[in-house]
């Protein structure tokens, strides 16, 4: 095949006319699908989290607790959730500079700090939780076992989203050396 | 500038959506997704477009940025096939062999050559290309003769 002829077939690849009517909806935030999908998460986990919070001072014996540990758990909640809405607020994110490369660096560099982020609001949460929850509580070795089941089942799900953070990461990366490659 | 005026310039430019899409999407849901992500991300630049270069060009950059940095979750069909399944962007009846053979070809290329070839089959200058990538007309130059031969070389079979 010769370069015109490339050209000339590249032009004809038909494309699906959209009307305006349809552009104007995909303008919404509403009908984003991966917006939706992270705010759906986001409200879900802020409705549990707070139904959690009025009920967890008589349920879960917070009025027992010394005032410390009430504090490391709300404060291990509510770095989370806000966690939730920063994730969200990256991807609503208009990121656009001069040219795809310079964007590219960027936003490789906002997912990496977005990364760190993640594994300090997951740890922050674990320790706020299990500080909470063991409180006062006398130590069997079955409870030291429970625990630590807890926390390996933790480190393994820290371990699996701080893949997938890197593995994106690596991918923009690449692409950033490709396009830089001469 | 009004939302009137954006969907204006965004429905004669639709096209370059499209483009964009057909090269980094395999599925036509990833493709809906793409398409709306990208239409999404240059309305809410919009505000930043100061007219200094064309529309087009402008939403060249935001389409490829959008796609290359946004998550897909499926991956790339590797395997071609002679009747290519309905869930695809397109099935070889609604384009024929030959667009689908050069769409399977671009695919086969990483994502910065695919971005880069796109915008030059699309007949952009170098000095645009290279004002849309943030590299040098003269690297552009290197490197699309590098992806045509490339380019070739798959629609030849690898001869």
């Amino acid at each position: 095949m010769e370069n015109d002829k490339l050209k000339s077939i590249w032009k004809t690849i038909p494309a699906q006319h959209r009307s305006d009517i349809e552009l104007r909806e995909m303008l919404k935030e509403q009908n984003h699908p991966i917006l939706n999908a992270i705010k759906k998460q986001a409200f879900v986990e802020l409705f549990a989290f707070t139904i959690f919070l009025f009920c967890y001072y008589t349920m879960f014996d917070g009025a027992k607790k010394p005032l410390l540990a009430n504090i490391s758990l709300v404060l291990a909640i509510s770095i989370n959730v806000f966690h939730h809405f920063k994730a969200y607020r990256l991807q609503q994110l208009f990121r656009s500079s001069e040219n795809v490369l310079e964007d590219l660096k960027l936003f490789a560099a906002k997912l990496k700090s977005h990364q760190l982020e993640t594994v300090i609001a997951k740890t922050i949460f674990i320790a706020g939780m299990c500080f909470f929850f063991t409180n006062g509580i006398e130590f069997t070795s079955k409870k030291w076992w429970t625990i630590g089941l807890i926390v390996i089942i933790f480190i393994i799900q820290l371990f699996l989203l701080n893949r997938i953070w890197m593995n994106r990461i690596r991918k923009i990366k690449t692409t950033i050396a490709e396009f830089e490659k001469a | 500038m009004s939302e009137k005026q954006f969907l204006q310039l965004l429905s004669a430019n639709q096209g370059i959506i499209a483009k964009v899409c057909n090269i980094y999407c395999n599925y036509r849901e990833d493709y809906e997704d793409l398409f709306q992500e990208i239409t999404y991300q240059a309305y809410k630049g919009f505000p930043s477009f100061r007219g200094e270069a064309k529309f087009s060009t402008w939403l060249y950059r935001i389409a490829l940025n959008t796609a290359i940095s946004s998550f897909r979750k499926k991956k790339p069909e590797l395997n071609f096939v002679a009747d290519l399944p309905d869930h695809l962007v397109y099935s070889n009846d609604e384009i024929g062999d030959e667009k689908q053979q050069l769409l399977f070809a671009i695919k086969q290329l990483n994502e910065a050559d695919r971005a880069v070839i796109s915008l030059y089959l699309d007949e952009l200058s170098y000095a645009e290309i290279a004002a849309i990538i943030g590299i040098s007309e003269n690297n552009i130059g290197v490197k699309i003769n590098r992806i045509k031969n490339k380019l070739f070389k798959i629609l030849n079979n690898g001869k």
